[in-house]
């Protein structure tokens, strides 16, 4: 089932590249945000999400901290990556099998093709109420989070590449001048 | 010193509207506290819904104002209530979030309730709002002569909002 396609995913994907969609849908079912990009990862801990439209923002783990920086707003975000990883996707995409300390994890059947699993976050101060993930094969191909406002945030993979050669500096983040830094 | 309110060219600001939404984003720095994401907004006479999102769009608080008073809502943990949303910010966050001032700033036009200082650009545009103790800086506007970009800012507190989309109806 999907549990044991996220121990597959976890034990032979190590790096990987991919584009995505994210769609944001409120409790009404309106859709209030579509946005698009492209992604990577590097287990444990290291990952990068790049929003290039409607606008830009980067969102890096580099392993201690995540960074978050909005062009238009000129602001960049730091925080510790230790508690804010916890119950986040990132932690299931790009954590290692201590995802079960974050997580508890149940088959969610089949669906459109995927085989699916509920991730439902253990530790408390989570904004998530419970992710679900659809793979195929041992590929991830869809995440969908749903939050405390009834809000659901589709994210759609595309171009998935397997253990790619990532250089390191692609999950190091450099505050640009200018820009301002709030947080730690 | 208090202005009487400047001859605004009529092509230069867009129709005032009564009812809008408003798709953005926010980052908000007061010292050492700081909250940024995407803000999602409806806003008609009687009620306004903020809905503040993390980047993957996860709620991460949600202001009600309705007959009432204002409500404010953050995942596990219960509501806390307050006559209005700058009290209920100043006391749920620590910094004041002045709601209902930035209804009227986010349409490049004064709280028409109290006192300001308007300075404009060569386009007749608003450049800059003084009032209520804040200073608003129109930084960017768009084709459609809305405010895109704004930075509103008193001691110890800077706001930068971008509005992405904007619907009236």
């Amino acid at each position: 089932g999907g549990v044991e396609r996220l121990k597959a995913f976890i034990a032979g994907v190590k790096t990987a590249e991919a584009e995505f969609t994210q769609t944001v849908a409120d409790k009404s079912g309106r859709v209030t945000q579509e946005a698009s990009g492209k992604m990577a990862f590097a287990r444990p801990g290291k990952f990068r999400w790049d929003y290039n439209a409607p606008y830009e923002q980067m969102i890096v783990g580099d392993g201690v901290k995540l960074w978050l920086y909005d062009v238009d707003l000129e602001q960049v975000t730091v925080k510790s990556l230790g508690d804010v990883i916890a119950g986040t996707p990132a932690a299931l995409l790009a954590g290692d099998d201590s995802i079960e300390k974050y997580f508890s994890l149940k088959n969610a059947g089949q669906a459109g093709g995927l085989e699916w699993l509920e991730a439902t976050p253990t530790t408390r101060d989570t904004t998530f109420e419970r992710i679900r993930m659809g793979f195929k094969g041992d590929v991830l191909v869809q995440m969908e989070l749903f939050d405390f406002f009834g809000q659901r945030t589709t994210l759609k993979l595309s171009r998935f590449v397997r253990n790619p050669s990532i250089p390191p500096s692609r999950f190091q983040f450099t505050p640009p001048k200018g820009a301002d830094i709030i947080g730690e | 010193c208090a202005t009487m309110p400047p001859p605004l060219s009529a092509d230069a600001v867009p129709p005032l509207s009564a009812n809008w939404t408003l798709q953005g984003r926010i980052g908000v720095q007061a010292g050492e506290q700081s909250l940024s994401g995407q803000i999602h907004w409806q806003h008609s006479v009687a009620t306004d819904e903020v809905l503040l999102t993390s980047p993957l769009g996860q709620g991460v608080a949600r202001i009600v104002r309705d007959a009432d008073g204002v409500a404010l809502e953050v995942p596990n943990q219960p509501t806390r209530r307050a006559p209005d949303a700058e009290s209920l910010t100043r006391e749920a966050l620590g910094y004041t979030l002045p709601v209902a001032g930035l209804a009227w700033w986010v349409q490049a036009r004064p709280d028409p309730g109290s006192v300001f200082e308007a300075t404009h650009d060569a386009a007749g545009r608003l450049a800059q709002l003084k009032q209520n103790g804040w200073v608003i800086d129109y930084l960017q506007y768009a084709a459609d002569g809305r405010p895109r970009r704004l930075a509103v800012a008193r001691e110890g507190l800077q706001i930068r909002l971008v509005a992405d989309s904007w619907q009236a109806e």
